[in-house]
């Protein structure tokens, strides 16, 4: 279940890359040959920006990708290090916390109020805003599992699991 | 406690995080929050928290959210995956190919084609660690079989990696120029013949080594014609035509280098689907292997985000600059103090985490002296080079390690790029003395 979420949710991601890459390329063959851009074109990309960057970030977390300094951490006792990886938990749990509720709010401001992008077609606002909040409760989810195996692993004194990493790039 | 004084033990308290391997992400981004909740709590001397949680919201949502929501930076995703989706379709291989069929007879030829590869490969992506990862999985098993040296079969590919970095695209352009409100296709464009240079340098690294120890290098005895050259040259079109697509389009002011990556991507998609080498279903799992990077990437540029809003409201990047001025340091010695700085940084840091962290204070500092920021982002992204190659925490090295598995230990690579880290020291002196090899194509720029 929690790979194919990761799967689900980086597909998606790849998903709208292709849609962005096919919605820029659009804007130029229309320009060059229409003398008129796609409309909305631009404000369109940045609306995808935003699940291509922010969904992969549960699957980043639970292949504990976020780039980290080993070089003095190395000579930490084991124990150590293990309650060093607790604390970055909790840590990285406040700042998705915090990224959380400024999201819920914001999604809720705009969508009560109605915002709209200054935009050809006029578009709302809290779409965005959504995603951006389903994209963090999927990374706040992944960080909470991964917290509880490290807490497990300081416990116990039993290493957490390594995931494989499913990419060089 | 006034909000200078909370920015100074805001930088130190990262820096501590860091240490403890507290990923750099959470580390900005957990003391960004803090701080700013403490400076708007006791702003008016009596504590209000309920304030103070509402604007650091706004603020954490703000920074984070705008710096995603970004039309130029849909670059890094789309130049990250066209590296992936380059190596698929097979581009990578014969960029290579190409310069080795060509230098195969020459003592150390594998290993400057190796470079030259690294260059070209460079030329369509924007990641070193994705160079040194697809060029050390091509070029160094092939140097190995020809009996070369572990430490220069190695230590080319590691050196030649950093070229990504460099030659346009480049993810680190791409986020200075982010960060610094610079043009990004200037930075692409500044960025060509330092890394024509760095590559010529790297290549002479070879000459002058597989010239004092013959030994390191054995000459091949694969025969190649010479319309297996011209044939592996013709071959390498695809590579040609998507470097031509992405400088020459923006160079020529034809599209954007958002648009000339979307271009270039498309292309490379293309052709490998109809060279058989992608299948059309495959082409979303590919691009899905590499979204986690971009992911990992884009969280710490956001964490940074909340942080320069940190560096503004303390006002720190502004003491900084009085006491710089107070100092009355010269511009040279303020150069050379940075690089001291960055190359210190960069044995230990991530190149992407040195640059988010340290450029909210560098830049007006920078600023100060009336630097040209093109040539000092160039500047810069040499000396994270470098920081990919050196101990202890030398990136590409770690990389080509795992890629290699096990295979040559880490050791043997250290100490074979000993003699590119000397060249790059020379590279750097060259692009701090004479600006204007970073500075000549944009200015020529339409």
């Amino acid at each position: 279940m929690n790979k194919f979420l990761g799967t689900a949710l980086d597909s998606i991601a790849a998903v709208s890359v292709v849609l962005l890459c096919l919605l820029i390329v659009s804007n130029v063959i229309s320009r060059q040959f229409l003398d008129s851009g796609v409309p909305d074109s631009t404000l369109l990309v940045k609306e995808l920006m935003i699940p291509t960057i922010l969904f992969p970030l549960a699957s980043a977390t639970a292949n504990r990708a976020h780039v980290a300094i080993d070089f003095f951490a190395q000579y930490f006792p084991a124990r150590v290090n293990f309650w060093v990886a607790v604390f970055s938990g909790l840590v990285g749990l406040l700042v998705a916390a915090v990224l959380l509720v400024a999201g819920w709010q914001e999604l809720v401001e705009n969508f009560t109020s109605g915002a709209k992008y200054a935009s050809d077609f006029d578009l709302p606002k809290w779409p965005s805003r959504a995603v951006f909040v389903l994209a963090i409760i999927f990374f706040v989810l992944r960080l909470g599992q991964v917290l509880w195996q490290d807490l497990t692993a300081a416990v116990t004194g039993i290493p957490a699991p390594i995931p494989p990493s499913n990419s060089d790039f | 406690m006034d909000p200078v004084t909370i920015g100074y033990l805001s930088c130190a308290a990262v820096i501590i995080l860091l240490a403890i391997r507290v990923p750099i992400a959470y580390a900005i981004g957990g003391v960004a929050v803090v701080s700013i909740f403490i400076i708007f709590a006791w702003r008016t001397g009596t504590y209000m928290p309920a304030r103070a949680i509402h604007t650091t919201l706004s603020l954490a949502f703000t920074s984070s959210f705008d710096l995603v929501h970004n039309y130029d930076l849909s670059m890094i995703p789309l130049f990250i995956a066209l590296g992936h989706v380059a190596y698929k379709a097979g581009i990578t291989t014969e960029i290579y190919e190409a310069a080795r069929v060509w230098l195969v007879r020459i003592p150390g030829g594998v290993a400057i084609a190796s470079i030259a590869g690294c260059g070209g490969f460079s030329a369509i992506s924007g990641s070193s660690i994705a160079c040194a990862s697809t060029m050390g999985r091509i070029c160094t098993p092939e140097m190995l079989r020809l009996n070369y040296d572990p430490r220069l079969a190695t230590a080319s590919v590691a050196a030649g990696g950093t070229l990504g970095s460099l030659i346009p695209p480049s993810v680190l352009f791409i986020i200075y120029g982010i960060f610094t409100e610079s043009s990004i296709s200037k930075l692409f464009l500044a960025g060509i013949l330092p890394g024509i240079l760095s590559m010529v340098g790297y290549a002479l690294v070879v000459v002058l080594w597989v010239r004092k120890s013959p030994e390191i290098a054995p000459a091949s005895t694969d025969e190649v014609s010479m319309h297996d050259k011209i044939m592996a040259a013709i071959r390498s079109w695809p590579a040609v035509l998507l470097f031509l697509m992405v400088i020459g389009g923006i160079y020529g002011g034809f599209f954007t280098a958002t648009e000339a990556a979307a271009l270039a991507l498309l292309f490379a998609t293309g052709l490998g689907v109809a060279r058989k080498l992608i299948k059309v279903n495959e082409i979303i799992p590919m691009l899905a292997s590499t979204m986690a990077t971009t992911g990992a990437i884009f969280f710490i540029a956001a964490c940074a985000k909340i942080f320069v809003a940190l560096i503004a409201l303390t006002g720190l990047s502004n003491n900084l600059v009085g006491m710089l001025g107070e100092a009355n340091l010269a511009p040279w010695l303020f150069i050379i103090m940075v690089a001291v700085i960055y190359l210190v940084l960069g044995m230990f840091l991530d190149p992407i985490g040195i640059m988010v962290l340290t450029l909210p204070l560098m830049i007006p500092m920078v600023e100060s002296y009336d630097m040209n920021l093109i040539w000092f982002g160039v500047v810069i992204v040499k000396l994270l080079e470098i920081g990919l190659i050196t101990p202890p925490v030398g990136l590409n090295v770690f990389v080509l390690a795992g890629v290699l598995e096990g295979k040559v230990e880490i050791g043997v690579i250290f100490a074979g790029l000993i003699r590119f880290l000397m060249m790059d020291i020379v590279v750097l002196a060259l692009l701090i003395g004479f600006p204007i090899i970073s500075t000549l194509i944009p200015t020529l720029m339409r």
